[in-house]
């Protein structure tokens, strides 16, 4: 355990003697309090009693009283009281001494637990001294150890400054020793340069000599190698000439090689792809060779499948020839001939209950019925689907005709079939003046009335042009005076049976014999 | 397509024959005249019933022979729709079936045959009328005969619950003896005598104006213990006094009689060939294994079905002849292109080796031996002059 647990120990039990202090305190006061209340409680009864004997003593003063003078009714009376009074007291007295008897009970209790707190308050604090003394132990150790290691830094320092001064010493004895051997070697070395000077001066005479002796060499070599040179310049000269006469049959040799060198790329080129043509076709070829020999052997096991199936199927269905069926059988095919026999006709023997053939009977009548519902359903199904299909196809080919329509008229129109539509369209507008015509016939009598009775002596009518009376009818004609014309129009406007009816102005410039032109429409 | 047929919904009836170890169940058609075949088998199936589910005619698991019913039907209709009802005659061994023949006077009319017949019942059966089902046939009605037969009515009522499971309706109950005189019958006119042996027992019938007259029948169990079963002389031996006790009851009898020519052998073959001849020599009589008289009916389904087979065969050799001609081609055909590949590797690398040398040879020539001269002499010459510059 460190100081610093110690330390947290203390803190902790500290903690816990303020704590069991405050508890103590608290049980204390609440002993104090409830002996207090029992006392007061205990003054109370001592009260009442002191109260209840007093009345006790005066009652039976009366009692002697009563009983000196004989009177008995009420000695008799004095005793009840007395008795009543005893009683009321002890009715009084025990619920109060129970009470107190269970506050004695509390109060003691308290007691002990106040006990028993200080107890272990006193626990706590032996508890807190020993480990203050643990504390104490250890700073003490602390204090020890921090004296002890002062003491051990200031012995190092001592011996820190005694090692300084020893190298100091030691570096000055050097120094000097240095200095000595530096005087030495720079004597040595005076002399040594000296003697070296010497040689030098030997060895450059001699290095001098040499060089000139070179220098002569090499001058003779130079000429030798300028002669040389000359000689190769001329020879290169020569050569040149002669390559040039040379380089007139190369060139026609290259052009001829580079000629078949073009014609043998070109053929590698158209080789390359004439083999890569190939590869892709080998690769098409060996791909659809496997496609198709999957293609057709998936198609063959598909065959084969099915023709196992089926003779799978033809197993089941098949029946042993007539030579490999034993006559066992025939007490089957006796029984199953007599299945051909119509029923009505079986009056063979029948070890079956009543009521057997009858079951039969109605089963056949249930299938028959059953047989009508489906023959009578089968029937109206092929009607619905006969009416449907004729439904269909005349709903076809009249979109059909339809479509056939619209081509026509979206096709395009060439010079002669204008021709007939224009034909067709001038005779379908003369069938329609016709019939408007037609239709007008009796209005025309009625116009021509009308105009007649309008006239004004003097314009004479040279002419009518009308298509129909919905579009305007033009009246041509001449009248004698300007007047005659102005009164006819007046007639006409005035007319119930006309109506927009028009003269140009520009007619009136004349006086007489004026042609004129009357547009008017006809009242619907 | 028969009109008739559709129109009247004609519902097939089968024959179903049930033993204690198989079921068996027969469709004949009756072909029109004109066609000149009669009867043909339309379709016959058979199954093996597991031990113990019918013993001595009586079923003993109901289930384990519902099964077996349900696998019957659904073996006749393979990939057809399953009918809701599959009317059926059934035939069941003639072991545990009484039966006797009734003669009566001459004086008594048809009308009242079937009154004296009613009285009669009431008192010369060997089981209580109310306790069986019971039934009869006239089998002459010149000699005024009349055949009986009754059975107890667990035993109908055991199978009745059975076919009330599965979609089979019995419309008749008959004995074995009865649906073998009736196929017999058909081609044969003299009085004679059949015998059915199987792995259960024999049955022994008297037949007479293709009408029965007498039967008598036995189970191997109740005679034989379980290791003289496993052996044919024993069982030859009972059938054999059987077959000889019954012809001859018949000949003597009083009520019934007629001399008796031939006997008919039906079973399992392994069953009755031990019989043929050892029954010749102590009879005396012809001993016949018949046939089946019908021819079989080759299905329409069937013959779609071969067909099919055959053009997918044919479609398949074809589409084998295709892949194989088809890979031999292209075989070729790649090869053809690798050779030619080849060769315009070759070439190109010939080529490749033609364009070097003219390269070469291009060098050559641009190198002649002048320049080359011109080239050594203008370098000896720089060589001259640098050594000339150094010194």
């Amino acid at each position: 355990m460190n100081k610093k647990d110690v330390k947290d120990e203390i803190r902790k039990l500290s903690d816990l003697e303020r704590k069991k202090e405050r508890e103590l305190k608290d049980s204390e006061n609440k002993t104090k309090r409830e002996i207090e209340k029992t006392k007061a409680e205990f003054e109370k009864l001592d009260r009442y009693r002191e109260n209840v004997a007093k009345k006790l003593t005066i009652l039976e003063e009366q009692r002697k009283k009563a009983e000196d003078s004989k009177k008995e009714g009420e000695v008799a009376k004095i005793k009840l009281e007395i008795e009543r009074e005893l009683k009321k007291q002890e009715d009084s007295v025990s619920p109060i001494t129970a009470s107190l008897e269970k506050q004695k009970l509390r109060t003691e209790s308290l007691m002990e637990e106040s006990k028993k707190a200080k107890n272990e308050l006193l626990e706590l604090r032996k508890q807190k001294e020993a480990e203050i003394k643990k504390l104490s132990d250890f700073e003490a150790r602390e204090k020890e150890e921090i004296r002890l290691e002062e003491e051990k830094k200031k012995q190092a320092l001592l011996l820190e400054k005694q090692k300084k001064e020893q190298a100091i010493i030691k570096k000055k004895r050097e120094a000097e020793e240095k200095k000595k051997l530096e005087i030495e070697r720079r004597e040595r070395e005076r002399l040594e340069a000296e003697k070296r000077r010497e040689g030098e001066k030997r060895k450059r005479e001699e290095e001098l000599r040499k060089k000139k002796e070179k220098e002569k060499q090499k001058m003779a070599e130079i000429e030798r190698l300028s002669n040389l040179e000359k000689e190769k310049e001329k020879k290169i000269k020569d050569l040149e000439v002669l390559s040039g006469k040379e380089t007139k049959k190369t060139k026609i040799a290259i052009q001829k090689i580079e000629k078949s060198k073009k014609e043998k790329e070109q053929e590698i080129k158209s080789l390359t792809k004439l083999e890569k043509e190939k590869e892709n076709k080998l690769k098409n070829l060996e791909n659809i060779s496997k496609k198709t020999i999957e293609k057709l052997k998936s198609k063959l096991e598909k065959l084969q499948k099915s023709k196992e199936k089926e003779t799978g199927k033809i197993s089941a269905f098949e029946i042993p020839q007539v030579d490999q069926i034993t006559n066992r059988f025939l007490v089957t095919f006796g029984a199953s001939l007599r299945g051909l026999i119509p029923r009505a006709k079986d009056t063979f023997i029948s070890l079956l209950p009543v009521g057997t053939e009858e079951r039969y009977t109605k089963s056949r009548v249930l299938s028959l019925l059953n047989f009508v519902r489906n023959w009578a359903a089968v029937t109206a199904l092929i009607l619905i689907i006969l009416f449907g299909g004729v439904y269909f196809l005349v709903n076809k080919f009249n979109s059909n005709i339809e479509k056939e329509l619209t081509n026509l008229q979206t096709r395009p129109v060439t010079e002669e079939l204008q021709k007939i539509r224009d034909k067709a369209s001038g005779f379908n507008e003369s069938i329609v003046l016709m019939e408007s015509l037609e239709k007008e016939i009796s209005r025309w009598s009625k116009l021509l009335e009308e105009l007649d009775k309008n006239q004004v002596s003097g314009v004479i009518f040279t002419g009518l042009e009308a298509k129909s009376f919905q579009r305007g009818i033009t009246l041509k004609g001449i009248a004698e005076k300007r007047e005659d014309i102005l009164a006819f129009r007046e007639n006409l406007t005035k007319s119930e049976f006309f109506t927009d009816v028009n003269i140009p102005t520009k007619i009136l410039e004349k006086a007489e014999e004026v042609p004129f032109i009357v547009t008017f429409k006809i009242k619907e | 397509m028969d009109i008739k047929k559709f129109l009247t919904t004609e519902e097939k009836i089968a024959g179903l024959a049930i033993s204690d170890s198989k079921i068996s169940i027969a469709f004949l058609k009756s072909l029109p005249r004109i066609k000149g075949k009669g009867i043909i088998i339309e379709n016959l199936k058979e199954i093996n019933l597991p031990e113990g589910t019918i013993e001595q005619g009586i079923v003993k698991n109901k289930t384990s022979l519902i099964n077996g019913f349900k696998k019957l039907v659904l073996d006749v209709f393979p990939s057809k729709k399953i009918p809701k009802i599959l009317p059926v005659i059934l035939s069941l061994p003639s072991q545990k079936i009484y039966s006797q023949l009734f003669d009566f006077p001459d004086r008594i009319t048809y009308d009242r045959l079937e009154e004296s017949m009613k009285l009669t019942i009431g008192f010369s059966l060997p089981l209580k009328a109310e306790d069986c089902y019971l039934d009869w046939e006239t089998s002459s009605f010149e000699e005024k005969k009349v055949l009986l037969a009754l059975i107890k009515k667990e035993i109908v009522d055991s199978y009745l619950e059975v076919f009330n499971k599965v979609p089979i309706l019995p419309i008749a109950c008959e004995l074995y003896s009865l649906s073998l005189n009736r196929i017999i019958s058909s081609f044969e006119e003299n009085p004679f005598c059949l015998a059915f042996i199987d792995s259960q027992g024999v049955e022994v019938g008297i037949s007479k104006g293709k009408t029965l007259r007498f039967m008598e029948g036995l189970y191997w169990k109740d005679r034989l213990s379980s290791a003289e079963m496993q052996k044919v002389e024993e069982k030859k031996k009972i059938t054999e006094e059987l077959i000889l006790k019954t012809i001859n009851f018949y000949q003597t009898d009083k009520t019934d009689s007629d001399f008796i020519e031939k006997i008919y052998l039906i079973g399992e073959f392994s069953e009755i060939s031990p019989l043929l001849n050892s029954l010749k020599e102590k009879s005396g009589k012809e001993v016949i294994i018949p046939k089946v008289p019908f021819e079989i009916e080759v299905s329409k389904k069937i013959e779609q079905i071969k067909s099919k087979i055959l053009k997918l065969t044919n479609l398949e050799n074809e589409k084998k002849k295709e892949l194989k001609d088809f890979e031999e081609k292209n075989k070729k055909e790649i090869t053809e292109i690798k050779n030619k590949l080849a060769e315009l590797k070759e070439q190109k690398e010939k080529t490749i080796k033609e364009l070097a040398d003219l390269q070469i040879q291009k060098g050559k020539v641009l190198i002649s031996d002048t320049k080359k001269e011109i080239e050594k002499a203008k370098v000896e010459l720089a060589e001259l002059k640098k050594q000339k510059k150094l010194l």
